[in-house]
């Protein structure tokens, strides 16, 4: 039995789940864990932490601690941070993961703050060297990695960007201990109130949580031929974006821009259809890990970066695709 | 809380190497080549001010909109752009390379002068710094200056700050999620908030001529050292090249077989 200071994982529960990214934050901590012979705990908040525990536990936590009851949204991250901050005085991590999503990148920082520690944020890699905790992640608009080098004595907080790391698989049989921690006082609001959410993008995945995206840029020439980019995704299960051109073009709405002024993502896959590769939309997707081009000008920028490049007219070869991915699907 | 009705506005800014322009990475690890680098206002603190100079246009009592930059005399710049855009007081806080370009600790140096100037109803910041790409300046002053905040904010309706409440949408993956907020508060403001618009010429020319006032920052604790890395080069493109129904079965096949990613 290791007596190092845990590992505290905080996976993120969304409608009383675990968030679909908590099986790579598993995978993250599991050999970061592995790295540093330390025990691996994780930590449930709110609504279904009790019926989570089990799942999480499958994943790879030894004991899980939860706080449920009169707990703040993680909309209200001031709350929500005071309770996380309470949580880690009970539990004396050396190092608090969660992934990089939007309430990770609101809470992380605070709690930070809050705790003294190091923060290091949405890190692409994590490596043990020496004493030393050593983290990537990307800058200048993907155009360098900052490394950074933390005492690994220190307290830190980490956020991991999921699609950088491999989903643990669940075991079938995995039991521990489930403790209890309870509310501190004054976390129970903090001024922010919800006032109720709404999904938007329909049923595909958000580009930031799809490990397939099929983007398209302005040589789309209208919002109505996004209809094809669609039904790619559909076929590959994946979610649609948009270059910034497309954006302010009004073919495509805010939240599918991917760019440095939009999102970064970094899925499996990434099919850039009519789109150049502006330093601008490049910043946003070149740590993904496969990428097709699509285009007609072979001497698009954008080939610079593809693993596959297709010099074809995108409204001749995309349906083609679609219709060779359903069928390769059937087979 | 301010005691009169009106509200008052700081927007911290930033400077940034121009994303559009290619940047040189200085060997020693040490970030981009200053030499030939042209920096520009970060666009995420554009829309931070633009959305505060909103609040004034739509009629909403604002007081004072004040600029904050930590840095040195080359963040004189940012601040001007600040003033131009329709902020009415320019503070520089003064702040070493490190510290800059660490979000938390740059967070934690300007507290201390934040503070020093008196209680802000509004704080707004961006939702993130271009170049670093980091996201963590906004919740890690909030918690500095113990506000709570609101993060990724895409719309702000101010009609009840009179009563003391902002009504804001955040975007958080997949959802657009709604909250009334009280006063004091800090939002980090995301793309789609407010399209910044470019300031008119007598403005930048008043702009030049107005004071910026210098103040010390707080005192920081040590970022963790950095290294700034060139990307690792990727394998050169393979074309496939063939009429569309052939180039899409040999796409699909080596996604499959190659890459392994289908």
């Amino acid at each position: 039995m290791s007596t190092a200071a845990p590992l505290l994982l905080i996976p993120e529960l969304r409608d009383g789940v675990l968030h679909p990214t908590t099986a790579r934050l598993f995978g993250a901590g599991t050999a970061l864990a592995e790295a540093r012979s330390a025990p691996l705990v994780a930590l449930l908040i709110g609504d279904g932490a009790e019926t989570q525990a089990p799942r999480a536990q499958a994943l790879g936590a030894g004991t899980v601690y939860t706080m449920s009851g009169d707990v703040p949204g993680p909309g209200s991250a001031q709350a929500w941070t005071r309770a996380c901050a309470s949580a880690v005085d009970a539990i004396a991590p050396s190092v608090v993961m969660m992934a990089a999503t939007a309430v990770a990148r609101d809470v992380a920082p605070r709690l930070a703050v809050r705790l003294g520690a190091s923060l290091a944020d949405a890190c692409q890699s994590v490596a043990v060297d020496g004493g030393h905790l050593l983290v990537r992640r990307s800058a200048y608009g993907g155009r360098a990695l900052v490394e950074q080098r933390l005492p690994a004595d220190a307290r830190i907080v980490l956020t991991i960007r999921p699609a950088s790391f491999e989903a643990r698989t669940p075991a079938t049989h995995a039991t521990g201990p489930v403790e209890a921690i309870p509310v501190p006082d004054g976390a129970a609001s903090d001024g922010v109130e919800p006032r109720g959410s709404e999904r938007v993008g329909g049923e595909r995945p958000d580009v930031t949580e799809a490990e397939i995206i099929v983007a398209g840029g302005r040589s789309l020439k209208s919002a109505e031929n996004f209809r094809l980019l669609e039904d790619l995704a559909d076929a590959l299960g994946g979610a649609v974006g948009a270059s910034r051109a497309a954006v302010d073009a009004g073919m495509q709405p805010h939240e599918r821009q991917i760019g440095l002024t939009g999102k970064t993502v970094a899925p499996r896959l990434y099919l850039a259809v009519g789109i150049d590769g502006a330093i601008q939309h490049l910043a946003g997707m070149r740590g993904s890990r496969v990428i097709v081009a699509v285009n007609t000008r072979r001497d698009a920028p954008i080939f610079e970066h593809a693993t596959y490049g297709c010099v074809h007219d995108l409204f001749e070869l995309v349906p083609c695709l679609t219709r060779e991915i359903r069928r390769a699907q059937g087979a | 809380m301010n005691t009169d009705a009106s509200m008052r506005l700081l927007v911290p800014v930033r400077r940034v190497p121009d994303s559009r322009a290619p940047i040189t990475l200085r060997p020693d690890g040490g970030g981009p080549d200053p030499a030939g680098l042209r920096f520009v206002c970060d666009p995420f603190a554009e829309i931070a001010l633009a959305a505060a100079v909103r609040l004034r246009e739509e009629g909403q009592a604002v007081a004072e909109i004040v600029a904050l930059a930590g840095g040195g005399d080359g963040d004189v710049e940012v601040l001007r752009h600040a003033l131009a855009m329709g902020a009415d007081r320019a503070v520089l806080a003064a702040l070493d390379e490190g510290t800059m370009a660490d979000d938390v600790s740059m967070a934690v140096a300007l507290a201390d002068p934040i503070r020093g100037m008196g209680a802000f109803d509004l704080v707004l910041c961006g939702v993130r710094h271009i170049d670093t790409d980091g996201g963590a300046f906004g919740p890690a002053l909030a918690e500095c200056l113990d506000l709570p905040h609101v993060g990724g904010v895409v719309r702000l309706d101010a009609t009840a700050a009179g009563q003391g409440v902002l009504h804001v949408t955040r975007r958080v993956e997949g959802a657009l999620e709604r909250f009334t907020v009280r006063l004091p508060v800090l939002l980090t403001c995301e793309r789609g908030l407010v399209e910044p618009k470019s300031p008119p010429l007598p403005r930048i020319m008043k702009a030049k001529r107005d004071p910026i006032h210098a103040v010390s920052a707080g005192a920081s604790r040590a970022p963790a050292p950095i290294r700034v890395l060139p990307l690792p080069p990727r394998p050169a493109c393979t074309f496939l090249d063939g009429a569309p129904d052939d180039v899409a079965r040999e796409l699909v096949r080596r996604l499959r077989e190659e890459a392994r990613v289908l």
